[in-house]
């Protein structure tokens, strides 16, 4: 539970790069509140999905110190970061990233198993939200030969298991035609309205446009 | 430290480890090849191992037997001097002995001519003898058996037993001779094995008295570690008179030889079982590598999904660990049930237990490395789209 819209997500001076003569982040700063919805753009190159996945703890920056509620993500090791990303953020991928050897309703309570959290728990949650994003295939089947729409909606189900309080989306609309698009939008911007922090890194300059800001690299 | 402290509190997870346990037990279901891969190391580690082990240990079983044969489980206990003669009732007392097996008692030698129905008299030597493990035959025993050279044995007192190979020799199989001086009667053939085969080469005249005097004993005990135990109590069973007089010879050479045989098939097995499990931990984590990269966007997601590090080290260390287990098992069992097919043998179960136990530890070893470089293998890397 969120109790009030000050930063989930406070960066500062964040430096990064995949070669140290050629940083894509060079002190980069900006704070996302609980509550708010903003879009990352830029042209290819630029690092936008590079910063979503150091908000996202998945890396850690060079430089800067990198807040995620109350902790400083960028001064502690695997273990900790690893307990933010579990309790505290959801991703969704552009290209879904499910496991096609997993049936699609373990694909959406995996998360639970590095959580520790009761699987029977999540399960509830699980078919709650793939019937609200109208999944319509067997939650027992494999996640394979499935729509772009089925595998992003799977995906969204995933990223919303436990209602985490930052959302943390790479071009989620970028292969989907525009029913789902609208779909995955629409959900981001409920669980935005719910009290999470929603980022998402896009091309889509539309879409950019309807969230509350934007954070634009060059 | 920020001014603004924002009210979010992440507490840290349960990470509960059954949960863990049931994924790798996943792991290891849906990676086919790779555990399918390190099943069949599994299997074939400890099928080699205790086989070509098991098949070793029963060639130095039988070159041992062979050493043994040659006298390595005896003790000679000799007159050092004429006069000193050891009782015959020593005979007896040294067989009360625990670990001995039997004990031979020679006399003296003495020169007889063996008088035939048909032809020329025969020289031949004589040994007196006691307790002798024989085979008999001849008209008294036709069907062979074992026997002791003894009064009141087989040999009757005043007869005497050629070799059986001697009696074919000089033609007196079916029909039996004359030793003399003495008159003594030849009624039957002997066979002497292993150690006292060479007493074939004499005619034995068993020992009827306990007043015979012995300038030779031969003691063979169960098993080489009783030599030293028997040898060392043998001084106080020979009489006051001849315990000073005697020399007690242990085969130290053929005990030697067998300690060498031993170490050498100890040291041969050892080197052929660490050859095996290195080969088999070389090429389990080629191949736990390999499965580790081509699942690398798996791993990327596991991160993303809030995996830890150590998660995931133990996600492929348990998962190398259910197959392995698998296969070590059926491996074990085949291994030791072909051995005991083979050389119609079943080693200590604890052996082919020690070598399923290593196997398993091996493969799992093996899969360490490829488990921490696939966990702290970068994720942005391998789950961005470009």
């Amino acid at each position: 539970m969120i109790a009030n819209v000050r930063p989930l997500i406070e960066a500062a001076a964040i430096t990064f790069g995949y070669s140290r003569e050629q940083p894509v982040l060079n002190g980069w700063s900006g704070s996302v509140a609980g509550g708010e919805i903003v879009a990352i753009v830029g042209p290819s190159g630029s690092g936008k999905s590079t910063l979503l996945y150091i908000l996202g703890t998945l890396v850690r920056p060079w430089s800067g110190t990198l807040w995620i509620g109350d902790h400083d993500v960028a001064r502690v090791g695997d273990r900790g970061r690893s307990d933010v990303r579990s309790a505290a953020i959801g991703f969704v991928f552009q290209d879904a990233l499910l496991d096609p050897r997993r049936s699609v309703f373990d694909n959406v309570v995996e998360g639970a198993v590095y959580r520790g959290d009761s699987r029977a728990e999540a399960g509830v949650q699980a078919r709650a939200l793939l019937e609200r994003f109208g999944v319509d295939v067997e939650s027992s089947r494999r996640a394979t030969d499935l729509s772009g729409g089925q595998a992003q909606r799977i995906a969204l189900a995933r990223a919303l298991l436990d209602s985490p309080p930052i959302v943390l989306a790479d071009e989620p609309t970028g292969n989907l035609d525009h029913i789902n698009a609208k779909l995955v939008e629409t959900a981001l911007f409920e669980h935005a309205r719910s009290g999470a922090a929603i980022v998402m890194a896009t091309h889509d300059e539309v879409l950019a446009a309807r969230c509350d800001r934007t954070f634009r690299l060059s | 430290m920020r001014s603004d402290v924002s009210t979010l509190v992440i507490g840290a997870p349960r990470r509960s480890w059954p949960a863990l346990v049931a994924e790798s037990a996943r792991v290891a279901v849906t990676a086919r090849v790779v555990s399918g891969l390190v099943a069949v190391l599994a299997l074939v580690v400890p099928i080699a191992v205790v086989g070509v082990t098991g098949l070793n240990i029963e060639a130095q079983g039988a070159i041992l037997r062979q050493i043994d044969a040659i006298g390595a489980r005896t003790i000679t206990i000799v007159s050092a001097s004429v006069g000193a003669a050891i009782p015959a009732a020593a005979v007896e007392r040294i067989a009360q002995l625990d670990g001995v097996s039997w004990v031979v008692g020679l006399g003296n030698v003495f020169d007889v001519r063996l008088r035939a129905p048909v032809g020329e008299p025969t020289p031949v030597r004589a040994y007196r003898a006691v307790g002798a493990p024989v085979i008999f035959g001849g008209a008294s025993y036709p069907d062979g058996g074992q026997g002791l050279l003894a009064a009141g044995g087989p040999g009757d007192a005043g007869r005497a037993y050629l070799s059986a190979e001697s009696a074919r020799r000089v033609g007196l199989a079916g029909s039996y001779g004359i030793l003399d001086p003495g008159g003594l009667p030849v009624v039957g053939w002997f066979r002497a094995q292993g150690p006292l085969s060479a007493l074939e080469a004499f005619v034995l005249v068993p020992g009827t008295d306990d007043a015979l005097a012995l300038e030779r004993i031969i003691v063979a005990v169960d098993d080489v570690g009783w030599v030293d135990p028997v040898a060392d109590n043998i001084p106080a069973l020979v009489g006051s008179a001849a315990a000073n007089a005697i020399t007690i010879e242990r085969s130290s050479v053929l005990l030697q030889a067998r300690e060498a045989v031993k170490d050498e098939v100890a040291r041969r097995d050892r080197t052929l079982v660490l050859a095996i499990l290195a080969v088999a931990m070389a090429l389990a984590g080629v191949v736990i590598f390999a499965g580790t990269v081509g699942a690398r966007r798996d791993f990327g997601r596991r991160r993303a999904l809030g995996a830890t590090q150590g998660q995931l080290t133990v996600l492929v260390v348990l998962g190398t660990l259910w197959p392995a287990l698998g296969g070590t098992a059926v491996g074990t069992i085949l291994g030791w049930g072909y051995v005991g097919t083979r050389v119609g043998y079943l080693p200590d179960w604890r052996f082919p237990l020690a070598v399923g136990i290593l196997t398993v530890l091996v493969l799992v070893a093996a899969s360490a490395l490829p488990a921490a470089v696939a966990a702290t293998r970068d994720p942005l890397r391998v789950i961005r789209v470009p």
